[in-house]
């Protein structure tokens, strides 16, 4: 036989053929399109979950995040009630501005209440920030009293609520106080007309994300905006630091 | 979508030829909806010849079932790649082809056992000497080797040329060549002992 016709021989006999398969066969289909159909939407739904799920880690962190920065604000908001201790240590930085009688007694009342920060800081360590914070606005006002008119005439000028949101910050900062009052040294030394830097969402964001990372590191490098929208990081270091500041 | 080949079973009935394809495309339709009902009469419709193509292209009756089960699976889930072009049994075809060939590539390693010359096969046919009806045909091709029962299969009853069939089983064209011409050697041998 050829080739060709031995082909044939088999496509003629399969052409039209028929086999009965079992019917449990059709019950085994039947089944496993059952476990199928289950799996399909559930697949489906996977995508939009994964989305959802995405979206709400996205929404935590960020959520966290500004929830800091709200934090920060709020006690921003508490500590500016008590404008005496703020303006008090803000004097020491406008040394030009005064006269020198002013500065001498501010100078005195600094370092008094210096003291009495130190003092009351390590008394206080273990405290929380909040109410740390407050407690010690309290003893400024009890220890400064003498100096509080003058303060207060002083420093009834347009640059007033600058220096109170600057020193606030460093306050009421989430540091131990050695760290707290070198940082507020160093930030002095190093870039003294910090007081116009502008903090944005975003600034702040990174900022917060950069004390996190490292909560010994106090504040060394720190993200600015500008009017233009353009960012600035200034990075301070233990260099700049006052050396005559020694709390060890 | 193409007349099915319905035809060939009521050649003179043109009317129900197309009522009969207006329902099969309806009964298409509702098995994508995923119908459990419309599925069994689907499949009811066609498993004879489905099963028939997966039983030349398997060893044992188990494998064609196997073949026959996967394939149906297939058919109703992956509906949606048939794009209405071609007829759908001929797309149904192409399934239980490809699902055979699955297995072929799995037990490429068993290609190479040697036919048994000497192999007894019962011929259930006695009516003509001469002549081999389709059971007995059937059951020639499921004694060949499985590299030589599928190119043969897709060589002489598919009609695939040896560019495709290489393609499709990842060998050389030389070789669907000469797998070819061994099954024919074999399958000629085992039909002319039957001469008697």
């Amino acid at each position: 036989m050829e080739d060709k016709d031995l082909d044939k021989l088999f496509q003629e006999a399969f052409k039209e053929a028929e086999e009965i398969p079992r019917p449990e066969i059709w019950v085994q289909i039947e089944n496993k399109l059952k476990d199928d159909s289950k799996v399909v939407p559930i697949r489906k739904r996977n995508n939009w979950w994964s989305y959802a799920a995405a979206a709400a880690i996205f929404v935590s962190i960020s959520g966290y995040l500004t929830s800091k920065v709200f934090e920060e604000r709020s006690t921003i908001k508490l500590t500016a009630n008590v404008p005496t201790p703020e303006k008090a240590t803000s004097n020491y930085n406008y040394n030009t501005t005064k006269s020198q009688s002013v500065d001498e007694k501010l100078k005195q009342d600094n370092n008094t209440k210096y003291e009495h920060l130190v003092n009351y800081r390590e008394k206080n360590s273990d405290n929380n920030l909040e109410a740390g914070t407050s407690k010690v606005e309290l003893v400024y006002i009890e220890e400064l009293t003498e100096n509080q008119l003058l303060a207060n005439i002083k420093l009834e000028e347009p640059t007033s609520h600058l220096p109170i949101v600057r020193q606030v910050t460093e306050i009421d900062d989430i540091k131990p106080i050695f760290e707290f009052e070198e940082e507020s040294e160093s930030m002095y030394a190093a870039t003294p007309n910090e007081g116009k830097e502008k903090k944005n969402i975003i600034t702040t964001l990174l900022n917060n994300i950069t004390d996190n990372i490292d909560s010994k590191v106090n504040k060394e490098v720190r993200f600015h905006t500008d009017d233009e929208g353009s960012f600035s990081i200034s990075i301070l270091n233990s260099i700049a630091k006052n050396p005559t500041k020694k709390r060890k | 979508m193409q007349p099915l080949s319905l035809q060939k079973r009521l050649p003179n009935i043109t009317t129900s030829i197309i009522l009969e394809n207006i329902n099969l495309t309806n009964l298409w339709k509702e098995c994508n909806l995923q119908n459990r009902k419309a599925q069994a009469q689907f499949y009811s419709y066609f498993s004879k010849k489905m099963f028939a193509v997966c039983m030349r292209y398997s060893h044992t009756t188990l494998e064609a079932e196997d073949i026959l089960q996967n394939g149906f699976v297939k058919i109703f889930t992956k509906h949606n790649t048939y794009d209405g072009k071609g007829s759908l049994e001929g797309w149904m075809k192409r399934i239980m082809i490809n699902t055979a060939i699955e297995v072929y590539r799995a037990n490429q390693r068993k290609l190479t056992e040697s036919i048994d010359d000497n192999e007894n096969i019962q011929i259930e046919s006695h009516l003509v000497a001469d002549q081999m009806g389709y059971k007995d045909l059937l059951k020639l091709v499921q004694h060949l080797p499985l590299g030589y029962r599928t190119v043969f299969n897709l060589y002489a009853i598919e009609g695939y040329t040896h560019k495709e069939i290489a393609e499709m089983l990842r060998i050389t064209e030389g070789s669907s060549k000469s797998q070819l011409s061994r099954a024919r050697q074999w399958l000629q041998t085992k039909i002319s002992k039957q001469a008697y």
